[in-house]
C-alpha cells in the first residue's frame, strides 16, 4: 500500500548532504506535548485511544494539512519499520501502533506521532549539522499547534510529559554522527563520559556493539528542566562543534600515523563489495560506514562517493532491502544485499 | 542472615511493609534497594535496635494519583506517569529523580502562548470534545462563550 507513495530510495533531505556531512548525517529537533487534563496514552485503553485519536486529529489536521496522515494500526508492521528505518517516524510506532497515528510531510523531513508515548511528539530534521534551522521550524509547528489544542503545562515543571525526566521544555535536540576516527583512537568512552557530564547522551543507532568503528551514533540532549530553549540550542551547537572537531583531529591523526592500516581496511571493503556473494546485515552496516570514511578521506578514488556510501547504509536495512530486491529468507536477503551493494560501485576502474 | 528480597545479593537490613490496596506485604531490603524503591528521607524509619542485623522498620503506603489512579510503585517500574495530575500527586518523590538528571527542578523558559489565547484554545478544545460526544447542549454553550471571548478581545 505505501510502496506506491514512498519509493525505497531515501528521502531527499537525508540523501543530499549538508554542512559537516562527513561527520554529521542529520540534525533533528523533537518536541513532546500533551493535552491538558487528559490521561497519557499509557493509561488509555484501545477504545479510549482510538476515540481520542479521532478528536485530536480533528483539531490539528487543518494545521497539518500539507502532511499525509496514517493510522498506524492499519499499517503493516513492515511498513512501520520501513518508516523508522528511514527516520520518517518515531520508533514508538513499532511497539505500540494501536490508536496511534503518524502525520508525515511530503519530503519526510517532518513527522508528528500522535498517541505514541505521549499525545503529541513532532520532529523536524535537516541534513548535516544545521540544528538551528531544524529547531526554528519545529518551533513554528509547536506554536501553530498551541492555537489548536491546550497543552498540559505547569509553571514549575513546564510542559508535562509521560516521562517526568523530559518535562520542562520537553524539547530534545538530536544528531546522527559518524565518528570512526574517535573510535579508532579509543576516544569513545572518554567522549561519552564527557558528554554525559554536560547532559548529553551518546549511544549506537542500532544494536551493534560499541567496539567496532563502523557505526552511526545518536547524540541527544537530555536536559529539559531548568534550561531554556535558546540556551539548549547554544550548548548543543557547542557540543556538536566539539565532536566534529574531535573527529576531524582523530582522522588527521590516524591518517598520519596509521594510514596503511586504514587504507587496508577500506580497500578490503571495496574487495568485499566487488566480490562477496553474501553480506549479512551487520557486515553491511560496517561495510557501508567503512566506505563512507574512505570516500570522506579520498582513499577510494571515485569508486563510491559519500552520498552513495551513506545510502548504502540505509538500503542495507531489512525492509528497504526487501522493497528493493524482493522478499525472502535470511540467506536470500544476504545474497540480495551483496548484489545490491555491488551495483553501487562505479564500473570500470 | 536474610538476603534482600529484591536483589538477593546484599544482606537485607531494612524491613519494610508496603501497603497495597489494604494488604500488607512484608519484605526485607538492602539499603540500595530500599532507597531506589522510594524508602528515603520522606519515609519515617522506626529504630528497632533489638533485632540484630535488621536496623530499621519502615512502613510505606503506596501513593495514588487521584486523577488517573496510577500508583507510585507502578511508576517506579515503568518510569511513566499516567496523566498531568501525577506531577502534583507525586511531587514529594520526584524532586530527587529530577535533580539527578537536570540542573534544576524548576522550569525555565516560555509557556504556552498568551493567556487570553490559551482560554480560547481551551474552549475550542472543549467544544470539539462536546461535539464529538454529541452533547449539543453543552456545545451550544461553549460556542456562545467562544463568541463572547472573541468579541471581547477585539
Ligand atoms: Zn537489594
Ligand atoms: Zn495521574
Amino acid at each position: 500500500m505505501i510502496e506506491s507513495i514512498y519509493p525505497p530510495k531515501l528521502p531527499e533531505w537525508l540523501s543530499s548532504g549538508g554542512e559537516d556531512f562527513e561527520v554529521v548525517l542529520a540534525s533533528e529537533a523533537v518536541y513532546v506535548r500533551n493535552i491538558d487534563g487528559k490521561a497519557f496514552p499509557n493509561r488509555l485503553n484501545e477504545m479510549e485511544l482510538k476515540d481520542f485519536r479521532r478528536s485530536l486529529v480533528g483539531n490539528i489536521e487543518n494545521t497539518l494539512r500539507a502532511f499525509k496522515l496514517w493510522e498506524t494500526d492499519i499499517l503493516r508492521s513492515e511498513d512501520r519499520r520501513f518508516f523508522v528505518e528511514r527516520f520518517s517516524a518515531p520508533v514508538e510506532i513499532l511497539e505500540r501502533p494501536i490508536g496511534a497515528a503518524l502525520f508525515l510531510s511530503e519530503d519526510e523531513s517532518k513527522w508528528l506521532g500522535l498517541n505514541t508515548s505521549d499525545h503529541l511528539q513532532f520532529r523536524v530534521a535537516k541534513g548535516g549539522s544545521d540544528i538551528e534551522t531544524a529547531y526554528r521550524n519545529a518551533r513554528i509547528i509547536e506554536e501553530s499547534l498551541e492555537n489548536e489544542v491546550p497543552f498540559a503545562y505547569s509553571s514549575r515543571y513546564g510542559f508535562l510529559t509521560s516521562r517526568p525526566t523530559e518535562c520542562g521544555t520537553a524539547l530534545v535536540l538530536r544528531f546522527y554522527v559518524h565518528i570512526p576516527g574517535v573510535i579508532f583512537t579509543d576516544g569513545f568512552i572518554n567522549l561519552r563520559d564527557k558528554l554525559l557530564k554536560s547532559g548529553t547522551v551518546l549511544r549506537p543507532l542500532n544494536d551493534e556493539s560499541l567496539s567496532s568503528e563502523g557505526h552511526i551514533f545518536i547524540v541527544h540532549t537530555a536536559h529539559t528542566l531548568g534550561i531554556d530553549e535558546e540556551e539548549l540550542l547554544g550548548s548543543a551547537q557547542e557540543m556538536l562543534d566539539e565532536i566534529i572537531q574531535m573527529e576531524y583531529e582523530a582522522r588527521a591523526d590516524i591518517m598520519s600515523k596509521a594510514r596503511s592500516q586504514i587504507e587496508n581496511k577500506i580497500m578490503r571493503g571495496i574487495g568485499i563489495l566487488t566480490h562477496a556473494r553474501i553480506i549479512a546485515k551487520r557486515e553491511g552496516y560496517a561495510l557501508a560506514n567503512a566506505l563512507r570514511l574512505g570516500a570522506a578521506e579520498s582513499i577510494i578514488g571515485d569508486a563510491i562517493d559519500i552520498l552513495s556510501a551513506t545510502e548504502l547504509y540505509f538500503v542495507g536495512q531489512p525492509v528497504h532491502l526487501a522493497r528493493l530486491t524482493g522478499e525472502g529468507d535470511e540467506l536470500t536477503a544476504d545474497t540480495n544485499r551483496a548484489e545490491l551493494f555491488r551495483s553501487y560501485l562505479k564500473q570500470g576502474d | 542472615m536474610e538476603y534482600c528480597s529484591k536483589c538477593q545479593k546484599r544482606p537485607g537490613e531494612v524491613k519494610c511493609v508496603i501497603v497495597v490496596k489494604g494488604e500488607r506485604i512484608k519484605c526485607c531490603l538492602c539499603h540500595e534497594c530500599a532507597r531506589s524503591a522510594g524508602f528515603s528521607e520522606q519515609i519515617k524509619f522506626n529504630r528497632k535496635p533489638k533485632s540484630p542485623g535488621i536496623r530499621f522498620i519502615a512502613e510505606k503506603r503506596d501513593v495514588f494519583c487521584p486523577n488517573c489512579k496510577l500508583g507510585f510503585s507502578q511508576f517506579l517500574q515503568t518510569g511513566l506517569f499516567g496523566c498531568p495530575s501525577c506531577y502534583n500527586a507525586f511531587e514529594k518523590f520526584i524532586g530527587d529523580i529530577l535533580k539527578g538528571i537536570h540542573s534544576a527542578t524548576y522550569h525555565k523558559g516560555r509557556g504556552p502562548g498568551k493567556e487570553g489565547l490559551q482560554d480560547l484554545t481551551h474552549l475550542k478544545w472543549k467544544l470539539s470534545e462536546a461535539v464529538f460526544a454529541e452533547d449539543f447542549e453543552r456545545a451550544a454553550q461553549l460556542r456562545d462563550e467562544i463568541f463572547r471571548l472573541k468579541k471581547d478581545s477585539n
